[in-house]
């Protein structure tokens, strides 16, 4: 099964193993991943799942819709390997990829 | 007996919210959280939508993985029905014997689907439970006619659901438009008009004089004797907040089980969150009861933060959202009772956004494919109209 690594802000490292076909958003909910809100469920609409990939990963993250795109724009913290959690969806191709989680995300 | 410091009675979204923030917040001390059903917690909003759908399973939905409770010291506890609440003595009595005391009591028991005296029995569904999607889930197949009953985000959503899964659906509502008195009209004809693209046939001003079953199925008649059929029928009607234990406490209820600004019910150190929970809204002049994740997250971090003496969060507008026919309406705020309503509907680059205002200030925001726009309007609720 992949594994995904999630740095949180005081850069503690969790490794955290993803079935292929679940969004980073849901793997991090499911152990317990502290600072991924993910308040609406998984919709891009909330932008409380944000995480920073690392440089190397982005690129294999996938393609962005346009909501998310938008969303990006305004959540705190935001870096240009910035990605929406429950939109990066878990691969073997993704396996070992590294996200940092903000100090902060939406207040909302 | 079993001592505990804090007993969370429900499992849902605020449950289990309540005690991870608990110990988030450094809470050291033990804290029980006790589920009345068999399952590992898991999320509601998926159950009339992808879970129905069968596009996803009961263990992605799982709010967490039984080792998070293991690890945060959450001693969850499934299967155990909280009979009695003894608020003089702080005890709990479950329903096998076992008994419990505590020093705080959350009450997180959330609400149950109401039902109808008719349609009861045979090919008869709620949505609320695991147990009931894999009831429905099991029956519905193409062709198979479906009878909703309540045309609210429920039933909504459900219909949807069931149209894409082959099954003909018409949903029955007895108000003059789908989700009477929640949304506005731009809202609703827009969903409305979705709902029909997607073949879902909308009745509204339909209110059901008659039910009777046979091998055809069931039959509803309603008020202008129309006959609608169908094999199944969901009823959708609302829910009923699960009150029981805390009236029988001796604990003040009315549309819910009322609570202050800080969750605290009539009865000294129990707090009830969540579905179940009718908060006092000084901007709405009274207590009122939101059912969404986001109030639950909102009031089970709140109690935790009371619980530990860290910061509550500043209040906001709750919010809430409905997925139906592949589109998200996100809302937010609350409407005053017997107060005009002036909607103002605002286009978006790819959506829109309708700003509802009372008495001249903006109370509720409501938007689809406007995630932005939408948070920015929120920010103004309670603002004037021309500031």
């Amino acid at each position: 099964m992949p594994k995904a690594i999630f740095v949180s802000p005081q850069g503690q490292e969790s490794e955290v193993d993803i079935p292929s076909g679940w969004s980073l958003m849901e793997g991090a909910r499911e152990h317990g991943v502290n600072g991924i809100v993910a308040e609406c469920g998984g919709g891009a609409i909330c932008g409380t799942c944000h995480v920073q990939v690392d440089g190397a990963w982005f690129a294999h993250t996938g393609t962005q819709e346009m909501g998310e795109e938008a969303l990006l724009e305004v959540v705190p913290e935001r870096v240009e390997t910035s990605r929406l959690a429950c939109q990066v969806i878990m691969s073997d191709e993704l396996d070992g990829i590294r996200v940092t989680i903000p100090s902060e995300q939406l207040g909302f | 007996m079993n001592t505990t410091d804090i007993l969370i009675i429900g499992a849902g979204h605020a449950g289990v919210e309540c005690a991870l923030a608990l110990r988030n917040n450094g809470f050291s001390g033990a804290i029980t959280l006790l589920s009345a059903e068999q399952e590992l917690p898991y999320e509601r909003p998926p159950l009339s939508k992808a879970l129905l759908a069968g596009s996803t399973d009961t263990e992605r939905i799982r709010l967490r993985a039984q080792s998070v409770f293991d690890e945060q010291r959450v001693d969850l506890v499934l299967g155990c029905s909280i009979v009695r609440l003894d608020v003089a003595n702080n005890e709990a009595l479950a329903a096998d014997g076992q008994r419990w005391r505590y020093r705080h009591c959350v009450l997180a028991t959330g609400a149950h689907a109401r039902m109808l005296p008719q349609p009861t029995g045979v090919d008869v569904f709620a949505i609320r439970t695991l147990a009931d999607v894999a009831g429905l889930r099991a029956r519905l197949a193409a062709g198979m006619r479906l009878l909703v009953v309540g045309g609210g985000y429920l039933g909504l959503e459900a219909a949807h659901t069931a149209a894409k899964l082959g099954a003909q659906v018409t949903v029955l509502e007895q108000g003059a438009a789908i989700m009477p008195g929640r949304v506005s009209l731009h809202a609703a004809g827009y969903f409305d008009a979705l709902h029909r693209e997607y073949g879902v046939q909308l009745v509204t001003d339909c209110r059901i004089e008659r039910w009777s079953h046979d091998e055809q199925g069931w039959q509803a008649q309603d008020a202008n004797g129309a006959v609608h059929q169908g094999d199944l029928v969901l009823v959708a009607v609302g829910a009923t907040p699960d009150m029981a234990l805390a009236q029988d406490a001796g604990i003040a209820c009315a549309n819910g089980i009322l609570v202050d600004q800080e969750c605290r019910t009539s009865a000294a150190g129990v707090f009830a969150i969540g579905d179940c929970a009718a908060a006092l809204r000084p901007e709405c002049g009274g207590h009122v009861r939101v059912e969404s994740v986001n109030n639950a997250l909102v009031q089970a971090k709140l109690v935790a933060a009371l619980l530990t003496g860290k910061p509550v969060a500043a209040a906001r507008p709750p919010s809430f959202w409905s997925e139906q026919c592949g589109k998200r309406l996100q809302m937010a705020g609350l409407l005053l009772p017997h107060s005009e309503i002036l909607d103002k509907v605002v286009s978006t680059a790819r959506g829109w956004v309708v700003e509802r205002y009372q008495d001249g200030v903006l109370r509720v925001v409501e938007a689809v494919d406007s995630p932005v726009e939408f948070m920015q309007a929120v920010k103004r609720i309670g603002a004037d109209a021309n500031p």
